[in-house]
C-alpha cells in the first residue's frame, strides 16, 4: 500500500525525516518495504482493514507520536434538487448501511493536477474528475465509494440483493462475470448496474454526458464480498477494503468529503445525504486492568499509561474499581474483542523493543522422542558409509506412478496441483531419488540417501530409501550395520535392481540398485544404547553453482604419511579457482610407497562460472595442482 | 567424514539450543485435517487472514499442513500444561516457485505453556536461539506482527553487524486464549508463547545460498559442499 508522507501531513503533524518515519511505523506494527519519492510503501496485515488509508495510517501516527489528527474541514450547502431514488435492500445482512447523495449539474472533464498526482503515487490512473474523487476518498478515508451516472437509471428504484445463480454482470472494465449466490449486486428495473463492493456496471457508470450522479457511500458484508471476489478471482482495492471491514461509522463523512471535492472540480449542486442504517454493530466493551497486560507481557505498565496509550488509539475509558472498561472505536470493531488484543495495543504502541526481554525458567529436562533420534542415528550410519544425503519432492506425476507399477487408486491425489508433475503424493521415494540421480550424469558413481515422508490413502509414513550405482553388497552391509547399531534381527527390507525398461524411463544408463526400509520397522524393534548424533561443528560456506556442467578426474598422490588428508584437500582448492569441490576416495599407508608414506587419492570436481571446461583446460589445472603439491608436500602423482 | 543434507544439519542445530531449554521434540502428519492447520488456529474459511498461505488440498479432503503450527493442538490432544515442545517438519505452499518460494519446505515450530511464561519470555527466548545459532555478534529486532492464532502477535528480525539490513526469520506471539481453548486448557490458569521459523531460510542465510529450491534438487554439485566433518 503506497501512502504519500505529504497526504498524512494533512492530518498530523510530522518532524520526522521519512526514514525515521518508516522505522517507527515498523516497529509498531506497520511494516515500511521501501520509501520512494516521499511514498511509503506499508504491508499492512490482514487483521487491519482500519489502517488501509491515509487517515488509518495517521490514527496510528497519533498514537505513536502521541498527537492529535485533524481532519478536513468541510461546509456543504445541500438544495431540494427535486430528484428522489427509492432504495430497497433485500436482507439487512448483506448491507446493513447504505448511505448516498444526489448531486446534479456535474461536469465532467479531466481531473486537477494536484488530485491525478496523488493518484498517480498510489498507483492508480486517472480516469475523469468524479471517477478520481470517488477514488481519493477512498484512499484518503478508507471508505469505498462509486459513483451512478443517475439519468441512466430507467426508474428511480435500485434492489440490492444477493445475485441469483447465473446471472450475469458487465462491470465497468467491460469484463463480464456470471455470478452465484455467494455475491451482491444492485439491480435497476431488470438490469444488474453494479457488482456491489467489488466494481461498478457498465451500463451506470459516469461517461463524458453526465450531469446527475448518486453518490454511494455503503457497508457490504465483508464475508460475501470475500467469497465473490474469490470465486469470480476478481479483486480490486474496494473488495480488499471491504473484505478486511470497513468502519461502519465512515460513510457519512466519506460522503462528504467527496462531495466537497466534487464539487470544486466539477461543479454542481448537491442534496442532503440519505443515510439507511439497517443493522448497528454493537457497542463493543471489555474489562482491563494494567495488573492482566503486565502479566501477559512481563511488563511493568501503570493502569495512566494504559490509559493513555488506549485514549490516543480513539479508545474510550471508562474506570470502575480496579479494571477500565474500554469502548472500541467503530473503526477497531472487527479486530478488538478481547483483553489480550488490548494488551498488545499497549505493548505495541510502547514499543516490543522496549520490554526488558526475559529467558525461560530451567524445566524438567524433556521427553525423550526415540523416532526422532533413530532417524538421526540412521542418516549418520548411511552417510557414514559415503552416501549422500538428499531430499526431494513429496509429490509425483501420474507417468511415474505408471512407470513405476503403482495404481493410483492407493495413492493421495492433490486437488488443486501446481502442474500434472505434482499430482500425487508420493507413494515411494525412490522415483524422485532415481530422477535427482539421472541429474548427476557426469558423475560414474553414485550413492543417496532420503528418508521422508510416504503416502498412502490410508496412511503416512517414514521411509528410507538407499540408491547405488555400485553393486549391491553396499546395500546389504547397510543392512547389516542397521541391525547391529539397533540390535534387530531380521530386519525387513526391499532390495531390488530397477529393470531397463523403468531406467530408461528415468533417462539413467546404468545398474542401480535399490534398498527400502519402513522407519517404523525400525523404530519398533530397536534398542537404543544411548541418543548420540552427530552435531554440525562449523558454517559452510556455499558456493554458487555453474550453468555449465563440471568436469571430474580422480588424482592420487603418495605423500608423508604425516601430512593430514584435509591439508592436502584444502591445498588442492588453493591450487585453482576452478577446483570446486575435493572428496578423499581413499587412504592407505603401505611399504611399496617407500617408508612413512602413504596414498591419498581424491575426486576433484572442476567448474567455471561462465563456460564448460574443455579437457586441455582441465589438463592444465591438474598439472598445476601437481606442481603445487610436490612444492609443497613433496608429493608424487601416482599412476592408477 | 558424511554428508548430511544442510536442511538435517541446521534443524539439528536448531532442536540442539531448545532441547537445551527442555523443549520435547514431536513430530506430526504432512497431510493434515483442515481443523488443525487452519480453523483450530482461528484461521477461518472466509477471513482474509486464510489468503496468507496458500494451500493443497487433497482429494480427501485434508489439506498439506501449511505450517508445523498444525501441530499445537494435536499436541495437546494427548498432554496437559506446563509443556514445552518442539516441532520441526516439512510444510507446503501452493505457490509457483521461484528463488525464495518452493511448493514444499521446512519449519520448526516450538510452543511453551506454563503459568506465567509471558511475552518477555519470547523475546529473550528468541534472542537466545538467534544468538546462538548465529553467533553472539547477530543483532535482533522484535516488532508487532499478526497471526490468527497468537495475541498479541511478534515478528523477529535478524542483522549482521556489518549490514544495515533486516532480515525476516519468524513470526511468534503469546497462544491465542480461543487456540488454548481448542486445546483444552484453561486460559485463566495457564498462559505461553508459540513461535515458528523457516529452517530453509536459517540454513540459507547461515551458509549463503541464494536459491531455496537447491536443497530440493539433488545436484551433487549442492550437496557435496556440506560435509560434517
Amino acid at each position: 500500500m503506497n501512502i504519500p508522507i505529504d497526504w498524512l501531513k494533512g492530518f498530523i503533524k510530522i518532524n520526522l525525516s521519512a526514514e525515521k518515519l518508516a522505522n517507527e511505523l515498523t516497529l509498531k506494527g506497520f511494516l515500511v518495504e521501501g520509501i520512494k519519492k516521499g511514498v511509503l510503501d506499508i504491508e499492512p496485515t490482514a487483521n487491519r482493514g482500519d489502517v488501509l488509508s491515509v487517515l488509518g495510517i495517521s490514527r496510528e501516527l497519533a498514537a505513536i507520536l502521541d498527537q492529535k489528527i485533524t481532519l478536513p474541514k468541510i461546509k456543504l450547502v445541500e438544495k431540494n434538487l427535486g430528484l428522489s431514488l427509492e432504495i430497497e435492500i433485500a436482507e439487512n445482512e448483506i448491507c446493513p448501511r447504505y448511505s448516498f447523495r444526489i448531486i446534479s449539474g456535474v461536469k465532467v472533464g479531466p481531473s486537477p493536477k494536484w488530485l491525478v498526482e496523488r493518484l498517480e503515487k498510489s498507483d492508480i490512473r486517472t480516469v475523469s474528475n468524479i471517477v478520481d474523487v470517488t477514488n481519493y476518498v477512498m484512499l484518503e478515508l478508507g471508505q469505498p465509494l462509486h459513483a451512478f451516472d443517475y439519468d441512466k437509471l430507467v426508474d428511480k428504484k435500485i434492489i440490492i440483493r444477493r445475485a441469483k445463480s447465473g446471472e450475469i454482470v458487465t462491470t465497468l472494465d467491460s469484463k463480464t462475470h456470471q455470478l452465484g449466490p455467494e455475491s451482491i449486486v444492485i439491480e435497476n428495473h431488470g438490469q444488474l448496474i453494479d457488482l456491489a463492493g467489488i466494481m461498478g456496471g457498465e451500463n451506470s457508470q459516469v461517461d463524458s454526458h453526465t450531469k446527475t450522479i448518486i453518490l454511494q457511500a455503503a457497508i457490504f458484508n465483508p464475508v460475501i464480498i470475500r467469497k465473490a471476489a474469490k470465486s469470480l478471482r476478481f479483486s480490486t482495492d474496494a473488495s480488499y477494503r471491504y473484505e478486511r471491514g470497513v468502519d461502519f461509522a465512515g460513510t457519512v463523512p466519506a460522503l462528504d468529503r467527496a462531495t466537497d471535492l466534487i464539487l470544486k472540480t466539477a461543479g454542481g449542486n448537491c442534496a442532503e445525504i440519505v443515510d439507511l442504517v439497517l443493522k448497528s454493530p454493537e457497542v463493543k466493551k471489555i474489562s482491563v486492568s494494567a495488573h492482566q497486560i503486565n502479566k501477559l507481557i512481563g511488563s511493568d505498565f501503570t493502569n495512566s499509561q494504559v490509559e493513555k496509550i488506549l485514549k490516543n488509539l480513539g479508545f474510550g475509558i471508562k474506570k470502575s474499581d480496579r479494571n477500565m472498561i474500554v469502548q472500541v472505536p467503530s473503526w477497531r470493531i472487527n479486530d478488538i474483542n478481547l483483553w489480550q488484543d488490548l494488551a498488545e495495543e499497549v505493548a505495541r504502541i510502547y514499543g516490543y523493543f522496549r520490554i526488558p526481554a526475559k529467558i525461560l525458567s530451567k524445566s524438567q529436562p524433556a521427553k525423550i522422542n526415540e523416532q526422532f533420534i533413530i532417524e538421526q542415528k540412521l542418516a549418520d550410519l548411511i552417510s557414514g558409509e559415503g552416501f549422500l544425503e538428499t531430499v526431494s519432492y513429496s509429490f509425483l506425476s501420474q507417468k511415474d506412478l505408471q512407470a513405476i507399477g503403482i495404481s493410483s487408486d492407493n495413492c493421495l491425489k492433490i486437488q488443486n496441483p501446481l502442474s500434472s508433475e505434482f499430482e500425487i503424493l508420493r507413494p515411494k521415494l525412490a522415483p524422485n531419488l532415481l530422477k535427482q540421480l539421472a541429474k548427476n550424469p557426469w558423475i560414474s558413481e553414485i550413492k543417496m540417501f532420503e528418508i521422508g515422508e510416504i503416502f498412502s490413502t490410508k496412511d503416512e509414513n517414514k521411509e528410507i530409501t538407499i540408491i547405488t550405482s555400485g553393486p549391491a553388497k553396499e546395500l546389504t552391509n547397510i543392512i547389516k550395520k542397521i541391525e547391529i547399531e539397533f540390535k534387530i534381527n531380521n530386519l525387513k527390507y526391499q532390495l531390488y535392481s530397477p529393470k531397463t525398461e523403468l531406467l530408461k524411463y528415468f533417462k539413467i544408463k546404468k545398474p542401480i540398485q535399490v534398498l527400502e526400509i519402513d522407519l517404523a520397522g525400525i523404530v519398533q524393534k530397536a534398542k537404543l544404547s544411548d541418543q548420540k548424533y552427530q552435531l554440525p561443528q562449523k558454517t559452510v560456506q556455499f558456493q554458487p553453482i555453474s550453468k555449465y556442467p563440471p568436469a571430474v578426474r580422480d588424482l592420487a598422490f603418495i605423500i608423508d604419511k604425516n601430512i593430514s588428508a584435509s591439508k592436502v584437500r584444502q591445498e588442492i582448492k588453493n591450487s585453482d579457482q576452478s577446483v570446486f569441490i575435493v572428496e578423499l576416495f581413499d587412504q592407505f599407508v603401505s611399504d611399496k610407497f617407500g617408508t612413512n608414506k602413504k596414498n591419498l587419492a581424491f575426486h576433484i570436481w572442476f567448474s567455471a562460472p561462465n563456460k564448460t571446461l574443455s579437457d586441455s583446460d582441465v589438463t592444465k589445472i591438474t598439472a598445476k595442482i601437481v606442481a603445487n603439491l610436490a612444492k609443497k608436500f613433496s608429493a608424487k602423482i601416482r599412476d592408477f | 567424514m558424511s554428508n548430511l543434507h544442510p536442511i538435517r544439519q541446521s534443524q539439528r542445530k536448531s532442536v540442539e539450543i531448545f532441547a537445551k531449554l527442555g523443549f520435547e521434540i514431536l513430530e506430526g502428519p504432512e497431510a493434515e485435517a483442515e481443523w488443525y492447520n487452519f480453523d483450530s488456529l482461528r484461521m477461518y474459511a472466509d477471513h482474509p487472514a486464510r489468503d496468507m498461505q496458500d494451500t493443497f488440498w487433497l482429494e480427501s479432503g485434508q489439506v498439506m499442513r501449511t505450517h508445523t503450527s498444525a501441530m499445537q493442538v494435536r499436541a495437546m490432544e494427548k498432554r496437559r500444561p506446563p509443556v514445552r515442545i518442539l516441532v520441526p517438519g516439512r510444510v507446503f505452499r501452493h505457490e509457483a516457485t521461484d528463488a525464495s518460494h518452493e511448493a514444499n519446505f521446512y519449519q520448526l515450530e516450538g510452543f511453551a505453556i506454563d503459568k506465567n511464561i509471558c511475552l518477555a519470555d519470547l523475546i529473550g527466548t528468541l534472542d537466545f536461539f538467534m544468538k546462538k545459532y548465529y553467533g553472539d555478534q547477530i543483532k535482533t529486532r522484535v516488532r508487532p506482527g499478526y497471526f490468527p492464532f497468537t495475541e498479541p502477535s511478534l515478528e523477529m528480525d535478524i542483522r549482521w553487524p556489518n549490514s544495515d539490513q533486516w532480515l525476516e526469520v519468524l513470526g511468534s506471539g503469546m497462544i491465542h486464549p480461543e487456540v488454548l481453548k481448542n486445546m483444552r486448557v484453561d486460559a485463566n490458569i495457564w498462559q505461553g508463547f508459540a513461535f515458528g521459523m523457516g529452517i530453509d531460510r536459517l540454513m540459507m542465510l547461515e551458509s549463503g545460498v541464494k536459491d531455496i529450491r537447491l536443497s530440493y534438487l539433488g545436484d551433487l554439485r549442492f550437496l557435496k559442499q556440506f560435509e560434517v566433518i
